[in-house]
């Protein structure tokens, strides 16, 4: 029933928004029934996307809801092909055209800026705008070839000077890239683009993402400029309120697919937010029973990071005893960093006091001394050893921390590794989890996502820790893999009273599971919520209503 | 379990046969070589031996193996300073290269972790700059005992100093057993099984499954609680120690200590075994170290008479160079390739 309504809306969607942009002339790019997949894993699933000429289209999705897998896409990013490229179609002012590299891409008009600069910091402001289609002499490009002719400074000055002066800003030529303030390097970024010959579409891949709001302002200023001369741009950003501001129309993905489209002036916050974490969180019941007691045990006091750039007034959370605590928000504003500051070694500022005791910044050990533990939501990068047994994983952290697994020889004067004893309890998790696999032996990188997790939930066992951090539990599962996680960690927490702290950007889950939930914008927490109350104001907030900055 | 050959342990065989077939050709007793190639690959082996704890803690090829080295030329310098003589001699060298082997390795590995990534040239670079510094210590150190210093003049060691008088052969002598015509010197092979179990044992540990650890998810290491750069400087002191341990053995069945440049002939031998023995910078174990040390002293026995009598006598020298440096050179192409991969 739920999938049939989808889809009426979407076709109504669509059709309501053909009939608005033909009065706006011809699609420039068309991308017609467009899948992917990784492996078995589905990144796209039939996406239709049409961009017209002059229009800023907005893309939103939570992290893996294909948005990468997209732009890589239009833009011929070499990991498409090598991973068995895609099916579909996609034209290019009514031409069939799939770029099969960037160069490729760059000739059909489709220019990207990526999320992290692809500039040359050492050469001129300049020479970065020219870089790789310098103008040269003409007489002696026929006689020795481009590549080889002397390029000629004025005019390429000049050229230089005009990109930058059609986003309105002026910039020192001579100024080394390295020397300009973050926001002014994003401009070079898109200056080189658009100064290029023929260019339709830019892509904007999180641009103001490392920005101060005011200038992310003289950067939408700039974009609107670039709009009136007819310019597509597709822009992806975590920041509703811009997208809303900025867009004309706005491509909502999830899982995968195409699930809304949402025209200016229609446009608001809350119902994108909603479209990105899915309806089914209305519906979402809390089922278990509380076990949280008054003590605090985990106390965060204007938590920052040393190192990141962003100014953040910093994280305030407590969280007591025997609680399970959700962290969420929408992707990108920093809901998985209070388990980095505590458990993942990023130098921090502030206070933190975990069981009465005060840890020192950077210290992973110090941490696991106090029964923290983390499972990260990086699973395969910072979560398993991938070339190792079962056995070994599992019982890794635990025989170094707590000396478990280890038995004397006489009379050596030091402990040796005891292999039965661990593989004895992997069996024993193998068998209590569900893990499917050959034996404790096997290699963790031959299992499934679900079972990987489980491995990951065993760890934590073996530790049995009195505070489990754990990021995205059920990132990339299947739905019966899925329940089986949250059992799992929820069982944690009954029967030896580990205090929970999931961070996750499923909002249903969390209601289900958390006593209390703590909503994240722009790397702080904004409000913590009852996980009783009601999930459309979560959403609220998460997408960016302003007036709530109750930190408990 | 299958066994699954590495290429370079293909043409390491493929060149055995070879060798193997012109033996029979110019009529070689087999036998006298046997004998001897036991002895070679235990005088060499644990230097191959000392490689593994950098390997598995993910530090890479021991291209600095000279601090190592070094270590044991003062240690022994020491002992014979000393004028301690038999297996007290050698004991005590151990002792004293282990310890200063100790101090070399904490040096060497700190700045090993201060240049992640990056270990293996710097080690080259090392080795290369430790040598020459320690040529001038050689010169001015205040050793006094005559049989150390140049006969002319008595000032700075002499290049080869005898160990005649003191331990010369003394594990290759120890405990030998004739089996028919073969020798068998079960002293130096069980002082090598020593090492060997040492290596093992020091594997099982705690700190050898932290090593591991890092080799294989340096993230996940450091997320579990492993101290990245103490554990890394506890293989790479460890490595070093070994290394000093092998260069003592080597130098008893040598008969003599070589001062000056000696050291900085052995790292790339030691190195290029192991990889014939199928290991490699990212991945080796034991049975690599053990296996390719045997493989290429018994080749580098083998060609010498074969090439001598079939060839120019010169050319076995020149393949053992060929064979050695391109064997490393191989090995680092094939761990490019599994970058990219």
């Amino acid at each position: 029933m739920y999938c049939l309504g989808l889809k009426t809306m979407l076709m109504y969607y669509q059709s309501k928004n053909e009939r608005q942009m033909n009065n706006m002339g011809q699609p420039i790019i068309e991308m017609k029934q467009i899948s992917k997949c990784f492996g078995e894993a589905r990144a796209l699933d039939q996406v239709d996307l049409s961009l017209w000429a002059g229009e800023i289209h907005g893309l939103v999705g939570s992290n893996g809801s294909g948005k990468s897998t997209l732009l890589n896409i239009l833009n011929g990013h070499p990991v498409i092909a090598e991973t068995g490229g895609f099916s579909g179609e996609i034209r290019v002012a009514g031409q069939t055209a799939s770029p099969g590299s960037i160069v490729e891409a760059i000739q059909q008009g489709i220019g990207m800026v990526h999320q992290e600069f692809a500039l040359m910091p050492e050469m001129s402001v300049k020479d970065n705008l020219r870089a790789g289609y310098e103008v040269s002499n003409p007489l002696i490009d026929r006689l020795v070839g481009a590549s080889f002719s002397p390029i000629l400074e004025v005019e390429n000055r000049r050229l230089a000077s005009e990109a930058l002066a059609s986003l309105g800003i002026e910039l020192n030529m001579d100024e080394k890239v390295r020397n300009l303030p973050v926001h002014l390097k994003q401009f070079v970024e898109i200056g080189r683009e658009v100064g290029r010959d023929g260019l339709r579409l830019l892509i904007l891949d999180e641009p103001t993402a490392s920005m101060s709001q005011e200038n992310a302002k003289d950067m939408m200023e700039a974009l609107k400029r670039l709009k009136q001369k007819g310019i597509v741009i597709l822009f992806v950003s975590h920041r509703l309120e811009e997208v809303v501001s900025l867009c004309d129309r706005v491509t909502v993905l999830r899982d995968g697919r195409v699930v809304s489209q949402h025209l200016a002036p229609e446009l608001d916050p809350e119902k994108l937010a909603l479209d990105m974490i899915g309806e089914g969180v209305l519906k979402a019941q809390h089922f278990r029973e509380e076990n949280m007691t008054e003590t605090v045990f985990l106390k965060m006091k204007q938590i920052a990071s040393r190192t990141e750039s962003i100014a953040s007034a910093g994280i305030s959370l407590e969280v007591n005893k025997g609680e399970v605590m959700g962290l969420t928000g929408l992707a990108g504003h920093g809901f998985t960093m209070p388990g980095n500051f505590l458990m993942g070694g990023v130098p921090w500022t502030g206070e933190i006091e975990l069981d009465g005791q005060r840890l020192s910044s950077g210290s992973i050990q110090e941490a696991l001394r106090q029964g923290a533990f983390m499972l990260p939501d990086e699973r395969k990068e910072l979560g398993l050893m991938l070339h190792a047994s079962i056995s070994e994983n599992i019982a890794f952290a635990a025989r170094h921390n707590l000396k478990r697994f280890i038995s004397r020889l006489w009379p050596l004067p030091f402990g040796l590794s005891n292999q039965q004893q661990a593989d004895a309890f992997a069996l024993e998790m193998i068998r209590a989890l569900g893990i499917k696999c050959r034996g404790p032996h096997q290699h963790v990188r031959e299992l499934s996502g679900g079972n990987q997790q489980k491995v990951c939930i065993a760890r934590a066992i073996a530790m049995s820790p009195k505070l489990l951090f754990v990021g995205e539990p059920t990132r990339g599962m299947d739905i019966q893999s899925k329940e089986m996680v949250l059992k799992l960690l929820i069982e944690m927490n009954r029967t030896i009273g580990t205090t929970l702290i999931i961070a996750s950007s499923e909002l249903e889950e969390l209601i289900r599971l958390c006593d209390r939930i703590a909503v994240f914008r722009d790397g702080e927490v904004v409000k913590v919520f009852k996980a009783l109350e009601d999930p459309k104001q979560m959403i609220r907030v998460m997408s960016g209503e302003r007036g709530h900055r109750d930190a408990h | 379990m299958r066994i699954k050959l590495k290429p370079p342990t293909i043409v390491i065989l493929i060149y055995l046969a070879m060798l193997l077939a012109g033996g029979f050709y110019v009529g070689l007793p087999l036998f006298p070589i046997l004998s001897e190639s036991m002895v070679k690959f235990a005088m060499n082996g644990i230097m191959v031996l000392s490689l593994l704890p950098m390997i598995h803690a993910g530090v890479g090829l021991n291209f600095g193996m000279p601090v190592g080295l070094s270590a044991a030329l003062v240690g022994m310098s020491l002992a014979i300073q000393f004028k301690l003589q038999g297996g007290v001699g050698f004991l005590s060298s151990l002792v004293f290269a282990i310890a200063i082997a100790v101090v070399f390795g904490a040096a060497y590995g700190k700045l090993l972790n201060r240049l992640k990534g990056r270990e293996e040239i710097a080690g080259v670079f090392t080795g290369f700059a430790f040598i020459p510094l320690m040529n001038i210590f050689w010169t001015v150190a205040p050793f006094t005992n005559r049989q150390m210093l140049y006969p002319v003049g008595g000032v700075g060691l002499r290049p080869k100093i005898s160990l005649d008088g003191y331990f010369r052969f003394i594990l290759d002598e120890t405990l030998v057993i004739q089996l028919g015509k073969i020798s068998i010197p079960l002293g130096l092979l069980l002082f090598y099984a020593l090492v060997v179990a040492v290596i093992a044992l020091i594997f099982k540990t705690q700190n050898g499954k932290a090593m591991a650890a890092l080799r294989l998810n340096s993230g996940f290491a450091r997320l579990s609680g492993v101290d990245e750069n103490r554990v890394r400087l506890l293989a790479v002191i460890l490595s070093t120690a070994i290394a000093a341990v092998g260069m003592c053995v080597y130098s008893q069945s040598f008969g003599f200590v070589q001062l000056y440049d000696g050291a900085s002939m052995l790292t790339f031998p030691a190195l290029s075994a192991l990889l014939i023995g199928g290991g490699g910078s990212r991945q080796a174990t034991i049975t690599n170290a053990v296996a390719g040390a045997y493989l290429y002293q018994f080749v580098y026995l083998l060609s010498v008479p074969v090439a001598n009598a079939i060839l120019i006598p010169e050319l076995a020298e020149l393949l053992r160079m060929i064979i050695t440096n391109g064997v490393i050179l191989f090995a680092m192409l094939m761990e490019r390739r599994w970058q990219h991969a």
